[in-house]
């Protein structure tokens, strides 16, 4: 229908991406659509005043730069003078309040529907706790809530439009089709990449033509993200889940080998879904921002944050941490920044003391290459096939640190988490230890592991031998088939985000 | 596009039809008896073929550690088989009934109910052991189950192709898994045939220190109560008579389970001379010690038996 039917007309194949996309999230509930079309309406609407407020801004700045020049040359009382400076400032007052006023509009909204559906008991149990804490008595009512899919995901990327438009880095669009379909685009609607309307949005205006390319990309990025969450997340997840949550009774090794293996869980989970987003989004003739770029290679914190969860760590870096001053301010302001993007990240992932803990962490974990001036070390990837001892060490321990972070995000609780650490320590190292139970994830991870290098800063699959090629699709189809979970498998990790 | 649409059709074909041969290889293979794997108790049931019994034991685990079958022939002076199984609803019972009854024949069915098979849902961790059965899809009674508790068959679109299952399940049928059948039929061990199906009595020792209790769900899944039902047609077309009896649960009587089994003409054993508050003749709250199974077969026997010469049966 897409390329057959449509392709003549872009806005028949926005309009059925629309529709796509409104019944892709209407199939798990259609009420909550009702919040996405809220969303993009209030954005919408904020983008249009927004962008007549600054076309009118320039068009009065423009009137009194060429009446300035005029006031040069003519003879004017100084009375008249000084009732045009004065009209001037008004008007430049009554601007700048008008295009901050429907920013806030946007910001609210939004902000809104996210802290009332997912933060809402969050606070609500936070407050109540905290007044019985101090000796007082709370007795908190909670509501009985459903947190919408994606609602994390489609509201900050709306936000974006709203402030890239207030910012002037954009021009509104009035394309109400386009720009809804910009918000609900079904391929990352639930689950990230979190995308710019300044990279997105102009791909909707632009003619799509069908590239064998981007087709070819995309079945592969699909195949390669069904590996990752079929056969590593779902298979990491059967031997992760009984060790959460027995902690208390688990050995040190297997206390380890849960946290070491619910790292892959997690990158197979999220960036497994990363790519087929961004593997489908290919096949309708769009190119969605890279989200994961093999992040547990990286030699310290600060490029793990440059190689995880790519587009949700620039838009805080872009919408938080830079409009805070980010490193050009004083150095405790500057820490002061990274905490705070750090925590708001945390947070953002779920209404828990453990997601703070766990922004909290990282951040502790990359002040100090922040203080050092270390944080853009490494910015280019290591060009040796092979990593020398060095990075061998680099990777290791900045992976021991993320491991150890991931028990905070994984924990129902700050307290299971303290008790899962300590007991690393505290408990028989080798009690009821068996090899046996870990050896599929180990060897699936390695092949993972193996791939990722391989292909590391390159497309999927880039074998120039096509018998190379097929044989590595042939293999990853199989392992899909014969050790990929398909009865009883797990929800993907951040549609609860 | 047609060169991506080529490709892309070619990859299906070749993806639907390795599918489809492969299942095609798995339903001969696992459901060829010298391939069965004997130590798993099911599979031993399903390997049964040609054989006439007076009596079988059907049910879950608390029915397959009942009895010493052996002492429970030679007491009765008939010839039977345990069919039970651990973790066995009634949705399992009444497929491996089925199928055992296509190539076995027996008299009297004994058959265990409980609170927990009863609501299997909460009280089992596997409700419905699907993959054993998947090999019998030709049979109509496994396809009409199955096609109800697979997402795979019940998708309209993927039923078209039901080798879907085998993968669905991969785990008990992978390339691995062929090999190891493969070589299990080369060393034939079935230690089954001794206890008659029954339990080996070493794997069931009386509980050293306190026996923790738990209490049964008290109400009845409409789904476990309908394969109940349709146990007790398949069995009254069969010829069979039905005998309904419980495993003895330590301290407790069932007396919720015996008033709710009333409402059901058949008849019922259930010994009231079993000393059910004597921790040495159990394992657990549900399962008995192999001191416990002999002393419930004696029992259990003394009831059957006073029911044939009282001409009920």
């Amino acid at each position: 229908m897409y390329w057959f039917v449509f392709q003549k007309n872009l806005r028949f194949q926005n309009a059925f991406i629309l529709l796509a996309s409104y019944v892709f999230y209407g199939w798990w509930d259609w009420r909550f659509l009702a919040l996405i079309i809220a969303s993009s309406a209030v954005d919408y609407w904020c983008g249009i005043q927004l962008g007549n407020v600054i076309a009118r801004r320039r068009n009065d700045d423009e009137a009194i730069s060429t009446r300035e020049k005029e006031i040069n040359y003519e003879t004017a009382s100084a009375a008249e003078e000084l009732q045009k400076e004065n009209s001037k400032s008004v008007s430049s007052l009554s601007v700048t309040f008008n295009q901050k006023f429907y920013l806030w509009i946007s910001l609210a909204f939004n902000l809104g529907l996210l802290g009332f559906f997912k933060y809402f008991n969050f606070f609500i149990e936070s407050a109540s706790d905290f007044i019985n804490l101090i000796g007082f008595q709370a007795h908190p009512s909670t509501l009985n809530l459903i947190l919408p899919v994606g609602i994390s995901f489609y509201t900050f990327q709306t936000m974006s439009y709203t402030i890239d438009v207030y910012r002037g880095k954009m021009e509104a669009t009035k394309d109400p089709v386009t720009f809804f379909s910009y918000v609900a685009f079904f391929p990352q609607l639930v689950a990230g990449p979190i995308e710019r309307a300044s990279h997105l949005l102009p791909q909707f205006y632009k003619k799509r033509e069908f590239e064998y390319q981007q087709g070819s990309d995309g079945m592969k990025l699909i195949l390669w993200g069904l590996f990752k969450k079929m056969v590593i997340a779902d298979n990491c997840a059967l031997v992760v889940n009984p060790i959460f949550e027995n902690y208390q009774t688990a050995s040190g090794l297997e206390l380890i080998m849960g946290a070491v293996l619910f790292s892959f869980q997690i990158y197979g989970d999220f960036s497994g879904y990363s790519d087929i987003a961004i593997g489908t989004a290919k096949l309708f003739g769009f190119d969605l921002m890279t989200n994961f770029r093999t992040p547990y290679f990286s030699r310290d914190i600060a490029e793990f944050w440059r190689r995880w969860h790519i587009s949700l760590s620039s838009w805080f870096r872009d919408y938080v941490y830079i409009p805070l001053g980010g490193s050009r301010v004083s150095r405790a302001k500057a820490i002061r920044n990274i905490f705070i993007v750090f925590l708001v990240s945390g947070f953002w992932h779920g209404a828990n003391w453990t997601f703070i803990a766990w922004g909290g962490i990282h951040a502790t974990l990359f002040i100090p290459i922040f203080l050092i001036g270390k944080n853009r070390a490494h910015l280019q990837e290591g060009e040796h096939l092979l990593p020398s001892f060095k990075e061998v060490f680099q990777i290791g321990s900045t992976f021991a640190l993320v491991c150890l972070a991931w028990v905070f995000f994984r924990a129902d609780t700050v307290g299971d988490a303290w008790g899962y650490l300590s007991n690393i320590a505290l408990r028989p190292f080798l009690e009821g230890f068996r090899l046996s139970t870990y050896m599929l994830s180990i060897v699936l991870i390695v092949i993972l592991i193996s791939l990722d290098w391989l292909m590391k800063g390159e497309h999927v699959f880039n074998f120039r031998r096509p018998a190379l090629r097929y044989a590595s699709y042939s293999i990853l189809i199989g392992l899909i088939l014969f050790y990929g979970v398909f009865f009883n498998p797990q929800d993907f990790i951040y549609f609860q985000f | 596009m047609s060169r991506f649409l080529i490709k892309s059709a070619l990859a299906g074909f070749l993806f639907i039809s390795f599918m489809l041969c492969y299942g095609a290889f798995c339903d001969y293979f696992f459901s060829q008896k010298r391939y069965l794997d004997l130590s798993e108790k099911k599979q031993w049931v399903l390997a049964q073929e040609g054989e006439t019994y007076d009596y079988a034991v059907l049910g879950s685990s608390r029915a397959y550690g009942a009895f010493d079958m052996n002492l429970l022939d030679s007491l009765t002076g008939m010839n039977g088989i345990n069919i039970a199984s651990n973790g066995s609803g009634f949705k399992d019972n009444y497929l491996l009934l089925s199928l055992f009854l296509k190539s076995n024949k027996i008299d009297k069915l004994f058959l265990q109910v409980d609170m927990a098979s009863l609501n299997s849902k909460t009280s089992f961790s596997n409700e419905f052991h699907a993959f054993t059965f998947m090999p019998y899809w030709d049979e109509e009674v496994v396809r009409e189950v199955l096609k109800e508790e697979i997402p795979f068959l019940k998708n309209s679109v993927s039923s078209i192709i039901p080798q879907w299952r085998f993968f669905y399940f991969n785990k008990y049928f992978s390339p691995k898994e062929v090999i190891r059948r493969v070589q299990l039929s080369k060393i034939y061990k079935d230690s089954y045939s001794q206890t008659k199906g029954g339990i080996l009595g070493q794997e069931t020792a009386p509980k050293k220190g306190e026996i923790k209790t738990y209490s049964l769900p008290e109400t009845v899944n409409s789904e476990d109560w309908s394969y109940l039902i349709k146990i007790l047609t398949k069995a009254e077309d069969a010829g069979i008579k039905v005998i309904f009896f419980t495993a003895p649960r330590y301290l407790d009587h069932q007396e919720k389970l015996k008033t709710l089994l009333s409402s059901l003409p058949n008849r019922k054993i259930f010994p009231d001379d079993f000393n059910y508050s004597d921790q040495n003749l159990f394992q657990d709250q549900g399962h008995l010690s192999y001191g416990g199974r002999k002393i419930f077969s004696i029992n259990f026997s003394a009831s059957f038996n006073s029911l044939i010469n009282s001409k009920s049966l």
